[in-house]
């Protein structure tokens, strides 16, 4: 390697006698406070402070995302359900009892996107609580009229050898 | 006194008063329930003997409304197996199950499933945990998962990349602590092709799990 002056020598080299050298390790910390504003950009002895506590944040807020969307999507459902007067709680039961498996996510992209495939399910729900005598269900009003179950919400239906061999 | 009296004997008839005190005679024999109970019987539930009775009789209630439901139930299975049979149901959408995620896609879609997966780019799948299945007219539910050749959907495997970094940092003050760790998750990218409705809408042998255990 060639040097053109003695000090670029020394920074190459000085890793070996005393670590990173002062000026590149200082430049790692400010390459991560460019955006900040005020003495944390350009005061090593502030800024040092404020990358730290910005990483921490990164790290905890990577967690707190999630929890953050499913606050969320628990919103979203439990609007679009009270749009068709079923309070959450009765859409949740009713589909869980019904086996729809559906997440809270898939249930809030359906109420945002498939509103007519959500009214459905929110009818299916509150049939299901109806059927099943949810507490206090008679308080929602007139159940949807459209909606045959035909007690096949709650018979479960077991196909003997013989059927599935036909 | 005698209102007290027949405050205890009508709870006594209403129901079982637990309390042997109150009702028995040994100990308050002025208080006893036993006697004065035949006495207040008849002002409580007059007897019917006088009067005319007709008794109705037990009548079988035939089963029109499930009739009329299956029916009804009969008829829109019968109208969505014909929209499918004319391809006149739209544009689907599904809801299908992958990798421990749902996703909501319709054909064309791109989705990316975080985390190790083993499909490798090229691959085509056809994903059969199908939760729900959406037309223009029509929903189809699954319990949880619609029957199996119910619905196909296609999918290939576009891409297997690695995720941005992300600095795993835990720092804690005044006891030299800090560790810092680089992450880069794996990405895989599936290009959904087409969904489409097979089978027919109601059909038993289609009841789920019996070709599960076929196989």
């Amino acid at each position: 390697m060639v040097f053109t002056t003695v000090a670029q020598f020394v920074r190459a080299n000085i890793n070996k006698i005393k670590g990173p050298d002062e000026f590149w390790r200082k430049r790692r910390i400010f390459r991560l406070t460019a955006h900040f504003i005020g003495r944390k950009r350009n005061c090593y002895s502030l800024a040092i402070r404020g990358a730290h506590r910005a990483l921490q944040y990164a790290t905890k807020g990577r967690h707190l995302k999630k929890k953050d969307m499913k606050d969320l999507w628990l919103q979203r459902v439990s609007a679009g359900s009270e749009e068709h007067g079923v309070p959450f709680p009765v859409l949740q039961k009713g589909l869980i009892r019904s086996d729809v498996l559906l997440s809270q996510k898939t249930l809030s992209e359906l109420a945002t996107w498939e509103p007519r495939t959500f009214k459905a399910l929110t009818q299916l729900a509150w049939t299901k609580g109806v059927e099943d005598g949810f507490n206090r269900i008679e308080t929602l009003g007139e159940p949807p009229k459209n909606v045959v179950t035909r007690g096949m919400l709650t018979k479960e239906v077991y196909l003997s050898d013989d059927e599935t061999k036909k | 006194m005698a209102l007290t009296l027949v405050r205890i004997c009508t709870r006594s008839l209403i129901k079982p008063i637990r309390s042997s005190i109150v009702c028995n005679p040994k100990i308050f024999p002025e208080r006893s329930c036993v006697k004065k109970l035949h006495g207040t019987k008849a002002s409580l539930f007059p007897s019917t003997s006088g009067q005319s009775f007709t008794p109705v009789k037990q009548e079988v209630l035939t089963d029109d409304l499930s009739k009329e439901e299956k029916r009804f139930a009969d008829e829109t299975i019968a109208l969505v197996n014909e929209q499918i049979k004319e391809n006149k149901e739209g544009r689907l959408f599904a809801v299908i199950h992958v990798a421990g995620k749902q996703f909501k896609v319709t054909s064309e879609d791109i989705i990316v499933i975080h985390g190790h997966w083993d499909p490798k780019p090229g691959n085509e799948i056809e994903f059969e945990k199908v939760l729900a299945v959406g037309a223009k007219d029509f929903s189809l539910i699954g319990r949880p998962v619609l029957p199996l050749g119910l619905v196909t959907v296609k999918g290939t495997v576009v891409e297997k990349d690695l995720s941005h970094t992300k600095t795993h940092f835990i720092l804690v003050r005044r006891k030299q602590h800090r560790r810092i760790n680089f992450i880069r998750s794996e990405h895989t990218m599936v290009r959904i092709n087409e969904i489409k409705i097979k089978g027919e809408v109601g059909a038993i042998e289609n009841e789920e799990g019996v070709r599960r255990i076929e196989h």
